[in-house]
């Protein structure tokens, strides 16, 4: 791995929130990277820290949380130390965001025109009217939106959920960041749609080089979009390795799991689908040991007890007790 | 089909006005359900399959009452569900069930659990508050809760529990039929499964029928019997499970099947994406109301109507081209 080829690079983050209740460690101890022109894909249950990782990488966190990490770079700029003013210039022109729902997230009350033009007139300050006009219709004429002179025109609740989609990522995109997150960008969507924004997505990653970090709890958009897999369990990464062998050979059983429980993909029709009993644990009272531990159906004595170290296994590192004997350990 | 189906639609329809101007004038009607047949046997699961915006929860609605339909008619035990009314339609409820997507939403939250489900109980079996009590601890066992939970309100509960509460409660009547819609929907994959699972259990144990309504063909794949696709209001295809994702013949059932994602290692199908997105169902397109977004429409499609036609035993396609 080249050190220029990272763009995002992440070490050891942690972010912990103070609540009444106690100090909720949402994401502990969480390292990755991402390159250049790459697609990784953080995957895991609702509430197992993903979301909360990508806002802290966002700096859109309140106050209550504390965000560390041994480093934190996005292009090899140090971005633990900016200040609100610089991280909402990064925001947008460097890195930006689709979200899941974009009924929720697009302005109810603004035409799509200005929300698009917002973005051009933050990062072009003294932009013509024109011109931002120009390069919207541009844009959408890019993400596949029939008519953009017409679509400029409308408010986001007049557009079907794919177009408003389509709008999202139009302005996730209008000044071209490095990288862009997609936080579960198909969830609301329905399969033939679902299958337009796939496309897409990697038609601009193609044109533009984009990295993209996307999050997800499907793995069939994961193995459509992806090069790499980060799999997130309870605040930590729990497996990582390139696509194909995570699929086929998943180390970790939480991701063995995950990929089972999917009908269709792998068992029978008709068959029973293997389940995760219980739940992703609260975070105030994450359990000892391996965090999996109280769901998996291999768990061990030592499981309870003692926290995994991570083992590299081939191209795969992953934190698991049953893999102890089969690869390297990390130190 | 000569055997005796549990539910038989025919022909229904459910049209919702537009109201409009000063005065609210019907401006326009939204054909939901469009002329839509088909049956569904005891102990049988049919799949409902279609894009949001299809019809197909109103489909869903309609059978248990819960939309008026507008004609048509749907026979569930020699009589006809949609003339029922006072006290007969109150009876039918111990036979037809529905679970409904969002357990967040159906369930009253200033309820407990206990209340919840012994509502149902002494409302439509006159039980006594006590007597109805006893039950729910075994019905919650049913659906695989411990029984103390009864004692909880529904947001106490994860998403999972709360559609298992939601599936007790339908379980309550022991009903012959549930419509599920998109009942699973909501769920992340490993919760999806069990309740999945739950599902195909009760199916076995107590002879229910399904009308298993879902945009998520892997889900309707894995579950179903037989599946109907509805596009826009209509039926386009109806075959069995495994006839229908081996040989799909209509190009809409075609294109939702290439569009569900595959894990890479397993044969990727070709691709086919449809563009643009479906139609108001306040102005269905003349002719097949799939032309405007199907990759083979020729001149016929865009002024013909298709008619619904058996292309191979029980396999049946609305489509000029097959």
């Amino acid at each position: 791995m080249e050190k220029q080829d990272v763009l995002l690079n992440v070490q050891n983050l942690r972010t912990w929130f103070n609540t009444p209740e106690g100090v909720v460690k949402s994401v502990n101890g969480v390292s990755f990277h991402v390159d250049r022109g790459e697609t990784l894909a953080l995957v895991g249950e609702s509430g197992c820290g993903k979301t909360v990782t990508t806002l802290s990488l966002m700096k859109l966190l309140g106050k209550n949380s504390v965000v560390t990490a041994d480093e934190l770079t996005l292009n090899g700029r140090d971005i633990r130390a900016l200040s609100k003013e610089e991280a909402r210039k990064i925001r947008g022109k460097e890195i930006s965001m689709i979200f899941q729902e974009p009924m929720t997230s697009l302005n109810p009350v603004y035409r799509i025109q200005r929300q698009l033009g917002e973005m051009l007139r933050i990062h072009n300050p003294g932009i013509s009217r024109t011109e931002v006009h120009r390069r919207s219709v541009d844009i959408l004429r890019k993400v596949g939106v029939p008519n953009p002179d017409e679509r400029l025109k409308v408010f986001p609740h007049q557009l079907s959920g794919g177009l408003r989609q389509r709008v999202m990522i139009a302005i996730a995109l209008a000044s071209n960041p490095a990288m862009v997150i997609a936080d579960e960008p198909t969830t609301a969507l329905d399969v033939t749609i679902q299958a337009q924004v796939i496309d897409l997505l990697k038609e601009l990653q193609r044109d533009f080089n984009t990295s993209i970090l996307l999050i997800t709890h499907d793995f069939g958009v994961v193995s459509q979009l992806a090069n790499r897999v980060a799999v997130m369990y309870a605040g930590k990464i729990v497996e990582e390795g390139p696509l194909k062998d995570v699929i086929e050979r998943p180390l970790h059983p939480y991701t063995e799991l995950l990929i089972l429980s999917i009908p269709g993909i792998k068992v029978k029709k008709g068959g029973r689908l293997r389940t995760i009993e219980g739940q992703v644990p609260n975070p105030l009272y994450f359990p000892e040991g391996c965090r999996f531990h109280p769901r998996c159906p291999s768990a061990c004595d030592r499981c309870h007890r003692e926290e995994p170290p991570q083992i590299t296994i081939g191209g795969q590192t992953v934190s698991c007790w049953l893999r102890a004997e089969e690869g390297q350990y990390d130190t | 089909m000569t055997h005796d189906p549990l539910i038989d639609i025919q022909d229904l329809q459910v049209h919702f006005p537009i109201k409009g101007g000063l005065l609210r004038r019907t401006a326009g009607v939204v054909k939901a359900v469009d002329h839509v047949s088909f049956q569904i046997d005891k102990n049988e699961t049919v799949g409902l399959v279609g894009e949001s915006g299809c019809g197909k929860s109103t489909v869903g609605r309609a059978i248990v009452r819960l939309n008026e339909a507008t004609g048509g008619k749907i026979l569930y035990q020699d009589q006809d569900i949609l003339s029922l009314r006072g006290e007969a339609l109150r009876k039918l409820r111990h036979n037809l069930q529905i679970v409904f997507q969002d357990p967040y939403s159906s369930l009253n939250p200033r309820y407990t659990v206990k209340r919840l489900i012994a509502e149902v109980l002494t409302v439509q079996k006159g039980y006594s508050t006590s007597e109805a009590y006893k039950r729910v601890g075994e019905l919650l066992e049913r659906v695989g809760l411990n029984p103390i939970y009864a004692e909880r309100y529904p947001h106490e509960f994860s998403g999972g529990q709360r559609q298992r509460v939601a599936i007790a409660k339908a379980l309550a009547l022991e009903p012959e039929f549930i419509v599920c819609d998109e009942a699973v929907s909501a769920l992340d994959v490993s919760i999806q499964s069990q309740i999945i699972n739950l599902l195909t259990d009760l199916k076995e144990k107590y002879g229910i029928a399904y009308l298993f309504i879902s945009h998520a063909l892997n889900v309707i794949e894995h579950i179903s019997d037989r599946v109907v696709v509805m596009y826009l209001g209509s039926v386009m295809e109806l075959s069995e499970t495994e006839e229908l994702f081996l040989h799909p013949l209509h190009p809409y059932t075609r294109a939702l099947i290439s569009a569900i994602p595959m894990l890479s290692g397993r044969e990727q199908r070709e691709r086919i994406v449809l563009k643009g997105d479906v139609p108001s169902a306040a102005n269905v397109p003349p002719g097949c109301r799939f032309h405007t977004r199907c990759p083979y429409a020729c001149d016929r499609c865009r002024t013909e109507q298709p008619a619904m036609r058996q292309a191979a035993p029980g396999h049946y396609v609305a489509c000029h081209q097959v």
